[in-house]
């Protein structure tokens, strides 16, 4: 991969997914996006593109969360899929690009990696969608058994996570001791 | 659904998904790096490689070290970068970052920064600071090659033509045979046309010993490393090892003194590929002193006459040239080379008080010069393959004339 490639796209990426999910936001909302909203989001945006490794992308993400929970109704329409995408995309680039330092020219298999994981994360949201919006045109008696089975699998998820979290981590010099 | 409102569920899904996948798949052993340097003596212009091992966990997926070069230093990758990917493998991952010397001297490889991740990122450990490796740069000897026998070789066995006649290769005279004469020495045209056996003599073949004076008390000019301009000390220091290898490989001893340095070195006189070795590691143990040299400082020698000095000095202190001339009174044979760089002192375009005050420095250095040269010590510019031949020529012719000697 050529030395220049991988900051430039990765940068290019966290900027797009940035302005992407703004363009949404701002299109999904009862009233478009102030000149001052667009800038405040675009400069949170540009600043995690510039210091990845940096805590400059959570309050990109916090603030989109909030501004979304309070501005935009709550029916479930493509642009929420558009939106959760686009969110993905930023998330994973900043990751990917706070692997290593910047100078770093990149390299394919690590990068066709990190793809392929937001490919799956993408398509689970994607199915995920699909299910909420099955179940919120279906008529109320008919959810009884998904809503089951989705507290079932979150159940699940959180013994998974709980566990998962609270297992031990062996430090190098607790061997042989 | 998540308050009534099921758009919240698909913004948050991504999230959900990520942290339930890096929890899962959270380390559950800190990897340990061992780190290694290839060689930690090389030459200038050489390479060696760093590695990092690590045996990766099965939820290992990156491993990051980076490594700051020094000014003497060139890494490649140029950016002292390197990424390796851990993920589906528990083999033994090793990082390799190649470190190029470009400047004689003792200093160290590193520091350099390990960070091992986890999936997307969720658990990092480091970056933890890898401990800097010591690497000795030896000086790369500038060519230099002569054809001339050094003079006054006095020892065993060696390829110079010694005054002393005896067993050896080069012609002296046709004399009368002796008792004990080889056969194979009877001169039989002479030995026919006097009627009395004849040989051909021959003058003795021995080694002799050399001792370089490195003046470490000055280093001018700017130093690009091993392919650019040299500073005096750059100069000096390349000269040495030149000299020394050049005199080893063929047989004679040579031996290191340095001086207004801040360590001196005192090597004694040795031959052989292991006393070169020690000699180039001294070499690049030199620093430049700062305490400068004292007049009545004594010449750190120890040699009782019969060898070759050669010193090796910008010779902008009077006292390192005094040094030179002490030396000559002890009956030694003085060689200086002179090793302040071309250009050193010319007009810089900058600052034309210093340019004028350099002017005047070396005009002073010239008359300085002179008067050594007065008292016996040939000064000779260094200026690589055969910069002393003309020198250690006359120096032979010198040995072998009567002169004075002060009593």
């Amino acid at each position: 991969m050529n030395g220049v490639i991988w900051p430039a796209s990765i940068r290019t990426i966290i900027v797009s997914a940035a302005l992407g999910a703004v363009l949404v936001l701002s299109a999904a909302a009862k009233s478009p996006l102030t000149t001052g909203g667009v800038v405040w989001f675009t400069a949170l945006g540009a600043v995690a593109a510039v210091r990845p490794d940096s805590h400059a992308g959570l309050p990109f993400l916090v603030a989109y969360g909030w501004y979304w929970f309070v501005n935009v109704e709550g029916s479930l329409t493509l642009r929420a899929l558009l939106a959760a995408l686009c969110l993905a995309t930023y998330h994973t680039a900043i990751a990917a690009a706070s692997l290593a330092p910047l100078r770093w020219p990149g390299h394919r298999v690590i990068a066709t990696r990190w793809i392929a994981r937001l490919a799956i994360v993408s398509a689970g949201t994607a199915i995920v969608w699909k299910l909420a919006e099955t179940l919120d045109s279906s008529p109320r008696a008919g959810r009884v058994v998904p809503f089951g089975a989705a507290l079932v699998v979150l159940v699940g998820l959180a013994w998974l996570l709980t566990s998962a979290s609270t297992r031990g981590v062996d430090s190098p010099t607790d061997d042989g001791e | 659904m998540l308050f009534g409102r099921p758009d919240l569920l698909v913004l948050t899904t991504p999230f959900a998904i990520i942290a339930v996948w890096s929890v899962v798949a959270r380390p559950t052993k800190i990897p340990v790096a061992e780190v290694t340097l290839g060689n930690h003596t090389i030459r200038e212009g050489e390479a060696t490689t760093w590695s990092a091992t690590v045996t990766p966990g099965p939820t290992l997926d990156s491993i990051v070290a980076v490594m700051s070069s020094g000014r003497w230093r060139e890494l490649d990758p140029p950016h002292g970068i390197v990424v390796a990917d851990a993920a589906r493998t528990m083999a033994p991952v090793t990082l390799k970052i190649v470190v190029r010397s470009t400047h004689w001297g003792c200093g160290s490889v590193g520091p350099a920064l390990i960070a091992m991740n986890s999936t997307w990122g969720a658990f990092r450990s480091g970056p933890s600071v890898v401990a800097s490796a010591a690497l000795v740069t030896v000086p790369l000897p500038a060519v230099f090659d002569t054809n001339v026998p050094a003079p006054h070789p006095s020892g065993l066995v060696g390829v110079n033509r010694s005054a002393i006649r005896g067993d050896g290769t080069e012609f002296a005279s046709v004399r009368p045979f002796h008792v004990g004469d080889r056969l194979r020495r009877i001169h039989w045209p002479v030995s026919l046309r006097t009627g009395a056996l004849h040989v051909a003599g021959t003058y003795t073949d021995r080694d002799t010993e050399v001792i370089i004076v490195l003046d470490a008390g000055n280093d001018v000019g700017w130093s690009d490393g091993d392919a650019g301009a040299p500073t005096s000390l750059d100069l000096g220091v390349r000269a040495a090892g030149a000299i020394a290898e050049h005199f080893m490989r063929r047989g004679d001893r040579v031996g290191l003194r340095t001086f207004a340095t801040v360590k001196t070195a005192r090597l004694t006189s040795a031959t052989g590929a292991a006393h070169l070795r020690r000699l180039l590691i001294e070499l690049a143990n030199v620093q430049v002193g700062t305490a400068g040299l004292r007049r009545t400082d004594p010449p750190p020698l120890g040699l009782r006459g019969g060898g070759l000095v050669v010193m090796l000095s910008p010779m902008l202190s009077p006292a390192a040239l005094q040094q030179a001339v002490t030396l000559v009174r002890q009956q030694l044979t003085v060689l200086v080379v002179d090793t302040l760089p071309e250009g050193v002192g010319g007009p810089d375009g900058v600052d034309p008080s210093r340019t004028l005050a350099w002017r005047i420095r070396l005009l002073e250095r010239q008359d300085e010069i002179r008067r050594v040269e007065e008292q016996g010590v040939p000064v000779v510019a260094w200026r690589g393959p055969g910069s002393i031949d003309q020198v250690l020529r006359d120096l032979g012719r010198r040995a072998g004339a009567p002169r004075v000697v002060r009593r």
